[in-house]
C-alpha cells in the first residue's frame, strides 16, 4: 500500500476537507487521485453535505461506492463542496463558501456537484464521484466543460449517500474524457445487498465510438423557450456533428416535460423533509441543548444548523404531504411522473438516444439567481432523466460566451453503455 | 394560496425555527413556487408506475453491531453509555 | 374539585376508597340535564390496537441482534437502526414469514401488494424522525378471531395487521433538584413489531382480557413471540359506554358520548385493570351530564388509575408517504404455501379427545402453549386426573406466587404425581 501526497493550492475552494497523504493501492485505479462530494460517507472523515448541522461528523463507515474505490486502488485525497445537501444548482448554498468555476473564476460551477466538477476541470484531480439527483452533476459538468455522467437508478449503490431525494438520485463518475467515466463506470457500478433499490447490472464497457445508423431523438422542448438561443446553436451543431458521422436525427415531441419540474420538486421536497428529520444533535453533528425542552430543542437545532435554501426545501416537503394536500401535490406527482416515464418508453421504441442542452444557459454570474423559483427552472432540461430514472450524460461541446456548454445525451433504462458511446462518438468526432 | 400564519404552522409541523422577519420572505417565495405547483392539476388522472423490482429481502441473520465506542464517537453528551438528548416530560 | 375517577368532592375530603369507585347518583334537584342515572341501556365499547414484538434474531431493517435485554445501552446497533446520515432499511424476511403466519392464523385476506411507509413525527426515540411503518397498503386485513365472550362464543373481527419497526428506550432523568433531561437507548430501535387492529367488537373489560388471552396464545404457538419477554406487548385501548345498539346503527365517527384512548398498557393484567377504571371514571362523567370529547389517556399501573395525557398526539399530521428506500412486497403465493401448525382452538378439540379431558380443563391447558406441552409431557396414565393437578392446582399455586411453568420441571412433577 502506497500513499501519494496531495497539496495543492485549492483557489476555487472546490474542496471542503482534503488529505495530505492518501493510501492507494493495485487495482484498476491505483494511483489515480479521486475527490469524493461531500454528501458521501467516508469512514473516518469528515462529512457535512456543506452543512453547519453536520459540522464535525465523522461517519463510522464508509459508503459502498467508497470501499468499491478502495478496493480499486483509487486514492482518495478529499471531500468536495457542494449546494448544502444537495440543494441548488451553484454550490451558492454552501455553509462553506462558494466555489468557482475555473472557466471562469466570477461565475458559479454549477451545483451541486460543484466542487467535484471544478476540482476535475481544474486538472487538481482525475477523477471525482458526483451526485445527481435533479442535474447536479450533469449540470456542473456542463458550466465547468468536462464530462458527467447520471447512472440508470439502481445501477450504483447508494448506501452511504447521506439522502436527499431518495427515489430520484445516483452517485456518478466526473472526469475529463469519457474513457475515464468507463473506467469509473466499471468500479461503481453493481449489486449491494445493503441497498434494497440496488440492481444486478455490472458495467464492463469500453466506450465505442461508432454511431453509424444510430437514431437520435431531439425533443422540441428541448430547443424550446427558456434555453437561450446561442446555446441551442451551439448544441445543434453538436448534434449534427453526430449526424455527419452517420447517425440519423429524428425530432420528437414529449408532452409530459410540462408537468416534470412541478413533479420534480413535489416529488424531492417531500423525502428531503423526511431525509433530513434525522438531524436533531443528539447522535451527531453539533449537539441540541439539553437545558431546553425537546421541540424547542430541536427547532432551535434546526434553525441554526439549515441554511435558507434547505428550510425552504423542507417546508415545502412538509407543506405538500400534509394533511388534505397529499392528492393534489404528492400522489399527482407520481402519476406525472409515470406519465413522463412512459413518454420516453415511447420515444425509445422509435430512436435509441435522445439529445439536447444539458443546460438552459451557460454558468451564471454568482448572485445572478437569487429568486428560487428561476433556479429551479434552470433544472427543466435534466430533471426528466431523474424522473424517469434513465441514464444520461452531459459531454462538453463547445461555447458560447466563451463559457462551456454541454451537449446531454439520454438512453433508455440501463443503456448507459450506449448513451456514452455516443458521447465518445461526439469526443472523438469534435477533436478533444 | 398560504398565509404567513399558514407558512408558520408549517414551520411548526417540521420542526424548524423561523424568525419573523424570515416569515415574510418564505411566505413569498414558498407561495410563488406553489403556483407553480398548480399545473400538476391538469395532470390526467392515472395511477402512478407499477413497481417493477418486489420482494427484496434479507435473511434473518445476526450481523456485527458498531463498537460502543463508535456509537458514541460523534456526540458530544453521553451518559452511562446512553445519549443525551432534550427533556420531553 | 374532581379527582381521577371523576368524582366530585369538597376540597378537603379525600376518598377513603380505591380510586375507581363508582359515584353515587346526584340527588335530583342538583342533578345536570343530559346526566345519566341509569346504564342498563348502554354498552362498553372496546377496541385494541396491539404491537407484539416478533421473535426474530435479528432487527427488522438490518442484522443488529435482538437479544438486547440484558446487555448495556446502544450495544447492538448499526449505523441503519442508529439512523446515522447515508444509511439504508433492508426487509427482513424472517419477519415478513411471521407476520404472515399470523395474518393466515387469523383469517386475514394477504394484500396483493403491500409497501412500507413513513410515519413522520419528532422525539428523540425515533432517531431517523420518521419510523417505517405501512399505512394504506398493509399486510393483511379483515380477519377475526373468537374467543368466549359475555354470552358464549364469540367472533371478533381484526381489522388489519401490519409491520413496523419498535422506537428506543428512553430513561427521563432529573427532576425536582436539577434540571430534567433524556437518556436514549438505542438497542430496542429496529425490533419488528407485528401491529393487529380489532374492530371495536369488544363490550367488557373482561372480555378484551380474553382476547389478549387468545391472541398471546395463538401468537406463542405461531412460534412467532415470546411472551415472558419484557417490554414485548404494549396495547392502545379506545372505550366509550353508548347506547345499547348505537354502534352498530350509527357506525364509527359519529357525534356520539366521546370515546377515550388509553395508551402503552404494557402488560396484560394492566389492559383489564386500565379498563375497568375507565369504565367507571367514564360512567361518572357521564353521571355528571358531561361528555368525554375524544381523549387521550395513559394508565399508571403502580396506582391502578389512567390520567389524562398532555401529549399533542391527537393534532398530529404524520404526513404518510410510501417508503423509498423499499419495495413493495408481493407475497400472496408465499403466504399460501405457509403450512400453520396446530393452534389453540385445534389442541383444545384434541384434549377433549385424546385426553378425555373437561372443556373447561381443556381450555384452561391449552390458553398457554408452555401449559399445553408441559400437560402433554406430564399426562401419563391418568390425563384426567393429570388435568386437575395442572390446570387446577398447579397453575393456581403458580399464579398466586407470580411465576410462570418454565420454572417448574416435567420430570419432578411427573414423580409427584406418581407417588
Amino acid at each position: 500500500m502506497a500513499t501519494i501526497s496531495f497539496s495543492l493550492d485549492d483557489r476555487y475552494n472546490a474542496f471542503i476537507t482534503t488529505l495530505a497523504e492518501a493510501d492507494t493501492g493495485p487495482g484498476p485505479l491505483s494511483g489515480i487521485p479521486i475527490a469524493v462530494k461531500d454528501n458521501i460517507s467516508t469512514r473516518g472523515i469528515p462529512t457535512t453535505c456543506a452543512s453547519r448541522i453536520l459540522e464535525g461528523y465523522v461517519p463510522p463507515y464508509d459508503a459502498h461506492v467508497v470501499t468499491l474505490l478502495k478496493n480499486a486502488g483509487a486514492a482518495i485525497v478529499g471531500k468536495t463542496n457542494m449546494d448544502e445537501f444537495g440543494m441548488g444548482t451553484t454550490t451558492e448554498n454552501s455553509a462553506f463558501g462558494p466555489t468557482k468555476n475555473p472557466a471562469d473564476p466570477t461565475r458559479v460551477p454549477g451545483g451541486s456537484s460543484g466542487g467535484s466538477a471544478a476540482a476535475v476541470a481544474s486538472g487538481m484531480v482525475r477523477m471525482a464521484l458526483g451526485t445527481d439527483t435533479g442535474g447536479s452533476i450533469r449540470c456542473p459538468a456542463a458550466f465547468c466543460g468536462i464530462v458527467g455522467h447520471k447512472p440508470t437508478y439502481g445501477r450504483v449503490s447508494r448506501y452511504g449517500l447521506v439522502a436527499y431525494a431518495n427515489s430520484l438520485e445516483q452517485i456518478g463518475p466526473m472526469a475529463r474524457s469519457v474513457a475515464d467515466i468507463s473506467l469509473l463506470m466499471k468500479v461503481l457500478a453493481g449489486h449491494d445487498p445493503r441497498d434494497s433499490t440496488s440492481v444486478n447490472c455490472p458495467y464492463s464497457h469500453i466506450p465505442d465510438p461508432d454511431v453509424s445508423g444510430l437514431k437520435i431523438g431531439v425533443p422540441e422542448e428541448f430547443f424550446g423557450e427558456g434555453v437561450d438561443p446561442r446555446v441551442a446553436s451551439v448544441v445543434w451543431d453538436a448534434i449534427s456533428l453526430l449526424e455527419r458521422k452517420g447517425a440519423a436525427l429524428i425530432t420528437c415531441r414529449m408532452p409530459s416535460m410540462a408537468y416534470a419540474l412541478a413533479a420534480y420538486y413535489v416529488t424531492c421536497t417531500s423525502e428531503a423533509g423526511s431525509n433530513l428529520a434525522r438531524f436533531d444533535g443528539v447522535r451527531y453533528g453539533p449537539p441540541a441543548d439539553t437545558k431546553l425542552p425537546w421541540h424547542e430543542a430541536f427547532q432551535q437545532r434546526r434553525r441554526d444548523g439549515f441554511g435558507t435554501e434547505v428550510k425552504r426545501r423542507i417546508m415545502l416537503g412538509t407543506f405538500v404531504l400534509s394533511s388534505g394536500y397529499y392528492g393534489k401535490y404528492y400522489a399527482k406527482a407520481q402519476v406525472a411522473r409515470r406519465q413522463v416515464r412512459e413518454d420516453f418508453e415511447r420515444l425509445f421504441s422509435t430512436v435509441d438516444v435522445i439529445a439536447g442542452p444539458t443546460m438552459p444557459t451557460v454558468a451564471f454570474r454568482f448572485g445572478e439567481k437569487t429568486d428560487p423559483l428561476s433556479m429551479y427552472l434552470s433544472d427543466i432540461l435534466t430533471v426528466p432523466a431523474n424522473l424517469a430514472g434513465i441514464p444520461a450524460i452531459s459531454v462538453p461541446c463547445g461555447t458560447s460566451e466563451g463559457l462551456p456548454v454541454g451537449l446531454q445525451i439520454m438512453g433508455p433504462q440501463f443503456a448507459d453503455e450506449r448513451v456514452i458511446d455516443v458521447a465518445a462518438a461526439f469526443e472523438q468526432g469534435s477533436g478533444r | 394560496m398560504v398565509s404567513e400564519r399558514d407558512v408558520q404552522h408549517i414551520a411548526e409541523l417540521a420542526d424548524i425555527g423561523i424568525d419573523k422577519e424570515e416569515l415574510e420572505e418564505f411566505t413569498g417565495r414558498i407561495n410563488e413556487i406553489l403556483t407553480y405547483f398548480d399545473i400538476l392539476d391538469k395532470v390526467p388522472l392515472g395511477e402512478p408506475k407499477k413497481a417493477d423490482l418486489v420482494n427484496i429481502f434479507r435473511e434473518d441473520v445476526v450481523e456485527s453491531s458498531l463498537h460502543h465506542d463508535e456509537v458514541l464517537a460523534n456526540t458530544h453528551a453521553a451518559e452511562d453509555g446512553f445519549f443525551r438528548a432534550p427533556r420531553v416530560m | 374539585m374532581t379527582d381521577n375517577a371523576g368524582i366530585s368532592r369538597p376540597a378537603g375530603q379525600e376518598s377513603r376508597q380505591w380510586p375507581g369507585e363508582e359515584a353515587p347518583p346526584l340527588p335530583q334537584e342538583i342533578r345536570p340535564a343530559g346526566a345519566i342515572t341509569d346504564f342498563s341501556d348502554d354498552e362498553v365499547i372496546i377496541g385494541l390496537e396491539i404491537h407484539c414484538q416478533l421473535d426474530t434474531k435479528t432487527k427488522l431493517f438490518c442484522g443488529c441482534s435482538t437479544d438486547y435485554r440484558d446487555d448495556s445501552p446502544n450495544t447492538h446497533t448499526c449505523p441503519v437502526c442508529l439512523g446515522l446520515p447515508g444509511s439504508l432499511p433492508r426487509v427482513n424476511k424472517k419477519a415478513i414469514e411471521y407476520a404472515l403466519r399470523v395474518g393466515k392464523a387469523l383469517n386475514c385476506t394477504i394484500s396483493g401488494e403491500s409497501e412500507f411507509a413513513r410515519k413522520n413525527y419528532f422525539y428523540p426515540d425515533l432517531n431517523k424522525g420518521f419510523q417505517i411503518t405501512q399505512y394504506d397498503k398493509p399486510l393483511a386485513v379483515q380477519g377475526s378471531l373468537d374467543i368466549e365472550g359475555e354470552d358464549g362464543e364469540k367472533r371478533v373481527r381484526i381489522t388489519r395487521v401490519h409491520v413496523e419497526e419498535d422506537p428506543g428506550r428512553l430513561v427521563h432523568k432529573g427532576g425536582a433538584d436539577r434540571p430534567k433531561y433524556t437518556l436514549v437507548d438505542y438497542n430496542r430501535a429496529g425490533i419488528p413489531l407485528i401491529e393487529i387492529v380489532t374492530e371495536p367488537d369488544l363490550r367488557s373489560p373482561k372480555e378484551a382480557r380474553r382476547f389478549l388471552n387468545k391472541l398471546r396464545a395463538t401468537l406463542e404457538y405461531l412460534g412467532v413471540f415470546d411472551s415472558e419477554k419484557e417490554g414485548s406487548l404494549r396495547v392502545d385501548a379506545n372505550i366509550s359506554i353508548q347506547p345499547r345498539g348505537w354502534f352498530e346503527r350509527e357506525g364509527k365517527g359519529k357525534a356520539d358520548r366521546g370515546r377515550a384512548e388509553v395508551k402503552n398498557i404494557s402488560s396484560y393484567k394492566g389492559v383489564e385493570k386500565a379498563l375497568t377504571f375507565e369504565v367507571t371514571r367514564q360512567k361518572n362523567v357521564l353521571r355528571r351530564g358531561q361528555r368525554l370529547g375524544t381523549e387521550t389517556r395513559h394508565f399508571v399501573e403502580t396506582r391502578g388509575v389512567t390520567t389524562s395525557s398532555r401529549s399533542k398526539e391527537m393534532e398530529q399530521d404524520y404526513r404518510y408517504f410510501p417508503e423509498p428506500d423499499l419495495r413493495p412486497l408481493r407475497v400472496c403465493s408465499w403466504a399460501e404455501e405457509i403450512v400453520l401448525p396446530e393452534l389453540p382452538d385445534a389442541r383444545r378439540a384434541r384434549f377433549l379427545t385424546q385426553y378425555g379431558c373437561s372443556p373447561n380443563h381443556a381450555r384452561t391447558l391449552t390458553g398457554d402453549l408452555r401449559v399445553a406441552e408441559f400437560y402433554e409431557q406430564v399426562a401419563g396414565t391418568e390425563p384426567v386426573l393429570t388435568a386437575t393437578w395442572v390446570a387446577d392446582t398447579l397453575l393456581g399455586e403458580l399464579n398466586y406466587r407470580d411465576m410462570v411453568i418454565s420454572r417448574v420441571s416435567p420430570n419432578w412433577f411427573r414423580e409427584l404425581s406418581c407417588s
